[in-house]
C-alpha cells in the first residue's frame, strides 16, 4: 500500500494510530532500509508467509488498540521451526486478549528476524510552536531513563545530520565500544536526512517511531515501526 | 528579505495619542522623549488638557493638521477602533499600542477586539507594534520609551516581547557600556512579529549583534529560517522566558516524550547559530562578549592574574566551560627562561602574578610573550583591586592598561575581571567604579567573575566556528 493509502484506510476506520504493517508500509516512500513484514490473518497464513521469508522470524501483534506490544505479551522472537510459528501464534492473540480484552485483532506481523546489531531509534514528533521535530537516540529501554537523545526540527540539512548522530553521549557505543560493532553513522544520517524531506511533505503525520533500528558497519535496517497521524488532513 | 518594514522607523512626525501632562504616565514619557529627542513634528493627542509640556493638544489624530506617520498609543483599549481609524484616515504608516488588555487577558471580548483592530489596520495598510507593548528605542531618531536610555547609539539590535525585560536590557547594557541600534518591545506581535523583526535585524546594516528575549513564537518555521539567515551574518543571542512545559499532553511515542519544550528550543538554537542563554545576567554577557572581542575559532585559553588558589579555581571554572588551559609551549619558554632562567621555568599557566618579586619579568611581560603564541587563541585577565589603597589602584590601573595594550596589539578576544565583591571601603568601592567606567570608556570587555568571562568567551568561540563550519 502507498502512503495515501494507508493514511485513507486509517481515515475510514477512525483511527490516528498505525499498525506495525502499515508504518512500515507508509515508511516505503522514505527509502529508509525496513525489515519485510507482513499481516497474517490466521495461523496457516503465518506459517507459509514465515517459510516465504524464510526463518527464523519474529511474531507480532497486529492490533490498533495496542500501542507497546512487548508490554501485552504481544511479540515472539527467534522462530525457527513451523510449529513454534503455530504455538506463537495461538500464544500472542491469547496473551494479548488477557491484557486488553476489547482489543480488536487484526492479526500477526510476520517477519525475518534481522541479525543482531546495536540498537538505535530515530523519531519524530510535532512541536506546537516548530513543527516536526527529529529525533535520534540509542535504542532500548534505557533511551527513557538517561534521556540521551539529540533533537533537530524539520527540515534538516546534512550538517545538522551528521552533528546530531554524533551529539549524543553514548557515541562511543555506536563506533566500535569494546565488544560492540561499529555502526554505519553514514547510513544513520541518510535515514535522518529522508526522514526529514518525507515529514516535510506529509503535515499530516504526528508522531513516528523507528524503534529499533538495527546498526551494523555497513547498513542499518528498521525492525519496528510506530505511526501516529493528525486528527486531521493538513496542507503542506 | 525583511528589509521593507524599515521604513516605519524613519516617520517625518510623531503623535503621541494620550500624551499627558503627568509625569507618572507613560503618555507622558513617551511624549516628553519625542519632544526633547525627534527632529520631525510631534503632536500631542489628549481629549481633556489644552496642552501638554507646554506644547497644545489635539483632541483626534483626525483634528491634525496634516497627515501623522507614526502615532504611538497610551489610552485605554475601549476607544482603540476609532483611533484606529483615525490613524489611516491621516496616513499612519504605523501605529504602536502601549495600549494593553487584549488577547492576554484570555477573555474572548478583548481578543476579539485585537482581531478587530488588525483587520481594520491591514485593510489600511498600516503596521501595528504591539499592543501590549513599550514599542521602540531608536536613539538616533530620538525615539524612547525610558527616562533614562542612553541618547547615543551602538551596534546592539534588541527584539524583546516583554518591554520590562527590553528595559533591563537597555539599563543593564548600557552599565556595561553596551549601546543600541534599535530596541524593539513587540509585546503581542499581532502584526509585526518575531520572525519580521529577525528578518529586519539580519539586514539592517546599523545592526551588527542582535539579541532577543522571546517568550511564545508567532511564526515558528519562519523565525528559524529567519534566525539561520541571520546568524550566518551577525551573531545572534537569545533568551527564552517561560521553560517550564505548561501543560503536559497525552503522548503515544518515545520521540513525543522525549522531545520538550525546552529540548527543542535548545536544538533550534543549535541548529541555526544561536547563542541560547538562561538569565539576563548570561544575555548581556553575550552581547558584551560580542560587541567587544573579535573573533576566534579555537578554545586554547591564557589566564593571567591571579595567585596560588584563585588560579587553580580560575583554572576549573574554564575547564568547565569547554576552555582548554593550554599549557605553555617550548618556544615560549626559551623566550621566557633567556630572560629570568628560574621564574621563567616555574611559571605556569594560569600566570600567576604573585610569585613573580624579584624577577627579571613582570607579569605584564609574561602574559604578553605567552599570549603572542600562535597556540593560544583567547586571554582572560583579572585585576584585583584590592583594599583600594593608592598604590593598589595604581597597579590595578597599570594592569588595566597594559591588558588594553594587550588586546590591541593581538587580534585575539581577551576579556578583563573586575571582581564583582560587596566592597570593604569606600575607597575599594570608588576604585573599582574607576576601574570599570575605565574599561567601559576603551570599550574593553569586562566580566565579574571568571565563570561568567570563561563562558561568555566559549559561546562565542562556538559562534564563530558553527558559522565557520568547523565542525
Amino acid at each position: 500500500m502507498t502512503t495515501a493509502d494507508v493514511i485513507q484506510k486509517a481515515r475510514l476506520d477512525g483511527r490516528t494510530l498505525l499498525t506495525e504493517v502499515e508504518s512500515k508500509d507508509l515508511l516505503q516512500e522514505t527509502g529508509i532500509p525496513v525489515v519485510e513484514t507482513r499481516l497474517a490473518r490466521n495461523k496457516s497464513q503465518a506459517v507459509s508467509i514465515a517459510q516465504e521469508l524464510g526463518l527464523p522470524v519474529v511474531l507480532k501483534i497486529v492490533s490498533p488498540d495496542v500501542i507497546h506490544k512487548s508490554d501485552v505479551g504481544g511479540v515472539r522472537t527467534g522462530i525457527s521451526s513451523t510449529g513454534q510459528v503455530r504455538a506463537a501464534y495461538d500464544s500472542i492473540l491469547s496473551s494479548t486478549l488477557s491484557a486488553v480484552p476489547s482489543a480488536s485483532i487484526q492479526g500477526v506481523s510476520v517477519q525475518k528476524m534481522a541479525d543482531p546489531g546495536v540498537e538505535v531509534i530515530i523519531g519524530a514528533t510535532k512541536d506546537p510552536q516548530f513543527g516536526h521535530v527529529i529525533m535520534f537516540g540509542l535504542g532500548g529501554v534505557l533511551v527513557e531513563i538517561l534521556r540521551d537523545v539529540s533533537l533537530r526540527l524539520v527540515p534538516l540539512t546534512s550538517r545538522d545530520a551528521r552533528l546530531m548522530v554524533r551529539e549524543i553521549k553514548s557515541l562511543p557505543l555506536l563506533q566500535g565500544f569494546r565488544h560492540y560493532p561499529s555502526c554505519d553513522l553514514g547510513k544513520l544520517e541518510g535515514a535522518i536526512l529522508q526522514l526529514s524531506q518525507f515529514l516535510e511533505k506529509h503535515p499530516e503525520i504526528k508522531e513516528l517511531d523507528l524503534n529499533p533500528i538495527l546498526c551494523y558497519p555497513n547498513g542499518i535496517i528498521a525492525v519496528d515501526a510506530r505511526v501516529v497521524l493528525e486528527d486531521q488532513d493538513i496542507d503542506s | 528579505m525583511g528589509f521593507e518594514i524599515d521604513y516605519i522607523f524613519h516617520p517625518q512626525s510623531i503623535a503621541v495619542a494620550g500624551a499627558s501632562e503627568s509625569p507618572d504616565k507613560t503618555g507622558h514619557t513617551y511624549f516628553k522623549n519625542v519632544l526633547e529627542n525627534f527632529r520631525g513634528k510631534v503632536y500631542p493627542i489628549n481629549f481633556r488638557a489644552p496642552q501638554v509640556l507646554g506644547v497644545p493638544t489635539y483632541k483626534s489624530i483626525r483634528d491634525l493638521p496634516e497627515n501623522v506617520d507614526y502615532v504611538i498609543s497610551a489610552i485605554p483599549n475601549r476607544d482603540i477602533l476609532e483611533l484606529v481609524d483615525a490613524c489611516i484616515s491621516k496616513g499612519a504608516k504605523a501605529l504602536h499600542l502601549y495600549t494593553a488588555r487584549f488577547s492576554e487577558t484570555g477573555f474572548e471580548h478583548e481578543t476579539q477586539l485585537e482581531r478587530d483592530l488588525l483587520a481594520m489596520a491591514k485593510a489600511g495598510g498600516m503596521r501595528i507594534l504591539g499592543p501590549n507593548c513599550m514599542g521602540l528605542y531608536y536613539p538616533k531618531e530620538g525615539i524612547a520609551w525610558g527616562r533614562d536610555f542612553p541618547s547615543d547609539s551602538g551596534k546592539v539590535g534588541i527584539i524583546s516581547q516583554s518591554g520590562g525585560n527590553g528595559g533591563e536590557i537597555i539599563n543593564m547594557g548600557a552599565n556595561r557600556g553596551l549601546r543600541f541600534s534599535k530596541v524593539i518591545s513587540y509585546g503581542n506581535a499581532l502584526d509585526l512579529n518575531e520572525a519580521d523583526l529577525m528578518e529586519y535585524f539580519a539586514e539592517d546594516p546599523e545592526t551588527e549583534i542582535i539579541g532577543g528575549y522571546i517568550e511564545g513564537v508567532r511564526d515558528g518555521p519562519r523565525f528559524v529560517k529567519a534566525l539561520r539567515y541571520a546568524s550566518q551574518r551577525k551573531p545572534v543571542v537569545l533568551l527564552k522566558g517561560g521553560r517550564t512545559q505548561a501543560g503536559t499532553q497525552m503522548v503515544s511515542s518515545h520521540t513525543a516524550s522525549l522531545a520538550g519544550t525546552q529540548d527543542v528550543w535548545k536544538a533550534m538554537c543549535r541548529q541555526t547559530g544561536v547563542t541560547n542563554t538562561f538569565n539576563m545576567e548570561e544575555l548581556i554577557d553575550q552581547l558584551v562578549a560580542f560587541s567587544c572581542m573579535p573573533p576566534a575559532t579555537g578554545t586554547n585559553l591564557l589566564v593571567g592574574g591571579g595567585a596560588g588558589g584563585k588560579s587553580v579555581l580560575s583554572a576549573d571554572e574554564c575547564e568547565e566551560d569547554g576552555l582548554r588551559l593550554h599549557p605553555i609551549p617550548a618556544d615560549v619558554r626559551e623566550q621566557l627562561t633567556a630572560k629570568d632562567s628560574f621564574f621563567g621555568a616555574w611559571v605556569t599557566n594560569p600566570v600567576d602574578g604573585s610569585i613573580m618579586g624579584g624577577s627579571n619579568l613582570t607579569p605584564h611581560e609574561v602574559i604578553t610573550t605567552i599570549a603572542n603564541s600562535p597556540e593560544y587563541d583567547v586571554v582572560i585577565n583579572s585585576i584585583g583591586v584590592g583594599t583600594g589603597d593608592p598604590s593598589r589602584q595604581t597597579r590595578a590601573t597599570r594592569i588595566l592598561e597594559h591588558t588594553v595594550d594587550i588586546a590591541n596589539n593581538l587580534g585575539k578576544p581577551v576579556a578583563l575581571i573586575i571582581t564583582d565583591m560587596t566592597p570593604d571601603s569606600p575607597q575599594q568601592l570608588e576604585a573599582t567604579i574607576a576601574l570599570r567606567s575605565k574599561c567601559i570608556e576603551d570599550g574593553f570587555p569586562i566580566f565579574p567573575s571568571i565563570g561568567r568571562a570563561s563562558r561568555a568567551t566559549r559561546r562565542l568561540v562556538d559562534y564563530y566556528r558553527w558559522r565557520e563550519g568547523l565542525d
